[in-house]
């Protein structure tokens, strides 16, 4: 097990280099460098401040020659292993890493929320359509997980913004819930805990409609799998209770593989949800990233790519550990 | 003495397609699901000029003194901000919804498979290079890079086929690889090596054509993706560019005016139904073609 572990370790640096690669290339290739931002922010600034930075960022020699495109590549990786993200363009005095921070704990609160709820609804349901398969039960909600995974979040926001939103406040004059953002601004419960419940509810309910759809495949046939096992009937065999038979020895079983997709589908929260926080304006890192993409504040962007492809490859490791960890019958030599 | 006339009844042979089609036709979603396909494709390429032609209404001519029109029977949907008739506009809009998700569908899938194959029948450093290029690919946070190579590139049709493309191939690959691995050492592999068959032919005729099943599956599954990924990028401005319409870019334009008065809020509501109809029925008519095609097959 030791071993494995570290072997796994070790298979991630190459993947690694390769990411930063890929990163580097098309921060280099996608922009301006920092230093001519430099220019464009102040076009008075002196034309040897400029070379020094652009020396100092690595990208030219003390002639103003420009580097060769790998020493620029060597020069940026020393910059981020020292922990030198570079500075945002667009939200002034914060370094590209200090505006992932800023954002991330909103997206967090979100993706949580919305994930502990779809798993609420979702693994009861898929447990339920699998002990009952091809019932009408088990129709109705495989067409209902049907229907909430084509459902293009960006239409259900907007949709559910008008309903619980444009329409009550035309036509009572008040909304249900607000269109969007994390408080209500200049309200004398502006940022209390039912501000912010109150705030979080549409876009969780959006993510968590999606979510749910999955969820409950997920769930639904892998306990399938294991419910024909031969091990189940031998639980039944043996003269076990039903409840026993499921709870016990199949539905342990087919939690397994739902370990492992949860684990990996941790990295999304990180990664927050581009889509849904920008129909609902709510300042998370999905929103940041996309905010950052428009403004050409490439730092911030690739930072963020940078950090996401990190945790999704540790995460990918805590999967496959976990995986072992909880399944007795995988050893790794 | 004579011998008895005896009929022999037969039981009728089917073949695969026609079991495939027996199959198919029993899974009621999926027939609904095939049927308003090819509804959809009829109405945007062959519905389109007949709307034009018999209400006068393109999806370019502006009335700007006709703006939020209410749905009437010269705009059978009403008109959108800048006096545009909106079923114009949805029509002509699936034209470039399906054909982004039909093309990038179906390149992605021919590269995938071809990489898949290539690593499997080959093996040895090559399969690894190639894994290995796909465990990296898979690991990238791909929504962020959709955006920044989207911007990078300059936001249009054929950027969004590239990206879709460009990241869209590893799931296939793998699947290939997989099914391929369990064919390349079965006996008709090993008569078409022993005709002196060659690697391509081999690769092309008997391992790909064997893996159709999988394959065709994924690429019904890939498009109503894709779909939805054209939408959601043109709405955020990195997809399709205006004047050209698609279903995402009419909704953000919808979206931006949801609080303009006299903004109705069906300019909202019938481009994403009509999103959400279609990518409905290719993930339904993927389920029905997985059924179909084999019955054991987990994708």
């Amino acid at each position: 097990m030791f071993t494995y572990i570290v072997r796994r370790f070790l298979q991630m640096i190459p993947i690694l280099i390769l990411i930063s690669i890929l990163t580097f290339l098309l921060l280099r290739l996608s922009g301006p460098d920092p230093a001519e931002y430099m220019i464009m922010l102040n076009p008075r600034v002196h034309p040897e401040d400029v070379l020094r930075e652009k020396m100092r960022l690595g990208l030219v020699d003390a002639s103003g020659k420009p580097l060769p495109l790998y020493v620029q590549y060597f020069y940026w990786l020393k910059q981020i292993m020292q922990g030198e993200w570079g500075w945002s363009r667009i939200w002034p005095s914060q370094t590209a890493f200090g505006a992932i921070m800023l954002f991330l704990p909103n997206s967090l609160i979100l993706m949580g929320f919305s994930l502990l709820i779809s798993l609420i609804i979702a693994i009861p349901i898929g447990i339920y359509s699998a002990l009952r398969q091809y019932s009408t039960f088990d129709y109705t909600f495989t067409t209902l997980s049907f229907l909430g995974m084509s459902l293009p979040t960006f239409w259900l926001g907007l949709m559910s913004i008008i309903i619980f939103h444009l329409i009550p406040s035309r036509l009572l004059g008040f909304p249900l819930f607000p269109a969007g953002d994390i408080m209500s601004f200049g309200k004398p419960y502006q940022g209390t805990f039912y501000d912010r419940l109150w705030h979080l509810f549409l876009p969780t309910m959006v993510l968590a409609i999606y979510n749910m759809a999955h969820w409950t495949r997920y769930m639904r046939s892998s306990l399938l799998e294991v419910i024909r096992a031969d091990y189940v009937r031998t639980a039944r065999a043996k003269g076990l209770p039903e409840n026993k038979v499921v709870y016990k020895h199949a539905l342990r079983n087919a939690l397994i593989p739902m370990v492992t997709i949860l684990t990996l589908s941790i990295p999304g929260l990180f990664a927050g949800a581009v889509i849904t926080e920008t129909v609902f304006a709510y300042p998370g890192v999905g929103r940041m990233l996309y905010q950052a993409v428009l403004g050409k504040d490439y730092a911030v962007a690739m930072t963020d790519i940078l950090f996401l492809a990190v945790i999704t490859i540790i995460f990918n490791l805590v999967a496959d550990i976990l995986y072992a960890v909880v399944d007795p019958r995988i050893r790794y030599s | 003495m004579a011998v008895a006339d005896v009929t022999v009844e037969l039981a009728p042979s089917f073949s695969y397609w026609q079991m495939v089609w027996a199959r198919f036709r029993k899974h009621k979603l999926a027939m609904f699901g095939g049927a308003i396909i090819i509804f959809m494709i009829l109405a945007c390429y062959a519905g389109y000029p007949l709307y034009v032609y018999f209400t006068g209404n393109d999806y370019v001519s502006q009335d700007l003194t006709g703006r939020y029109a209410l749905p009437s029977a010269q705009h059978w949907f009403g008109t959108d901000d800048l006096g545009r008739d909106v079923v114009a506009r949805i029509l002509y809009g699936g034209r470039v919804s399906i054909a982004v998700g039909f093309i990038s569908a179906v390149a992605s899938v021919v590269i995938g498979s071809l990489i898949g194959v290539v690593s499997a029948f080959f093996g040895g450093w090559i399969d690894e290079a190639l894994m290995r290029f796909t465990d990296v690919m898979m690991s990238l946070p791909y929504i962020p890079l959709y955006l920044v190579l989207a911007m990078a590139f300059g936001p249009g049709f054929w950027t969004l086929v590239g990206i879709f493309v460009a990241f869209g191939w590893m799931g296939d690959a793998r699947l290939v690889r997989g099914v391929v691995l369990s064919l390349k050492n079965m006996e008709f592999v090993e008569a078409a090596k022993a005709v002196g068959a060659s690697n391509w032919r081999i690769m092309v005729r008997h391992l790909l054509l064997n893996s159709m099943a999988p394959i065709i599956v994924s690429t019904t599954l890939a498009m109503g993706g894709n779909i939805v990924g054209e939408a959601a990028l043109s709405y955020l401005g990195l997809g399709i560019q205006p004047p050209l319409p698609s279903w995402g870019n009419i909704l953000q334009t919808a979206a931006e005016y949801i609080f303009a008065p006299g903004n109705g809020p069906w300019l909202i509501f019938y481009p994403g139904f009509f999103l959400f109809i279609t990518v409905l029925s290719f993930n339904f008519m993927g389920d029905g073609l997985r059924d179909a095609l084999d019955p054991r097959l987990k994708i």
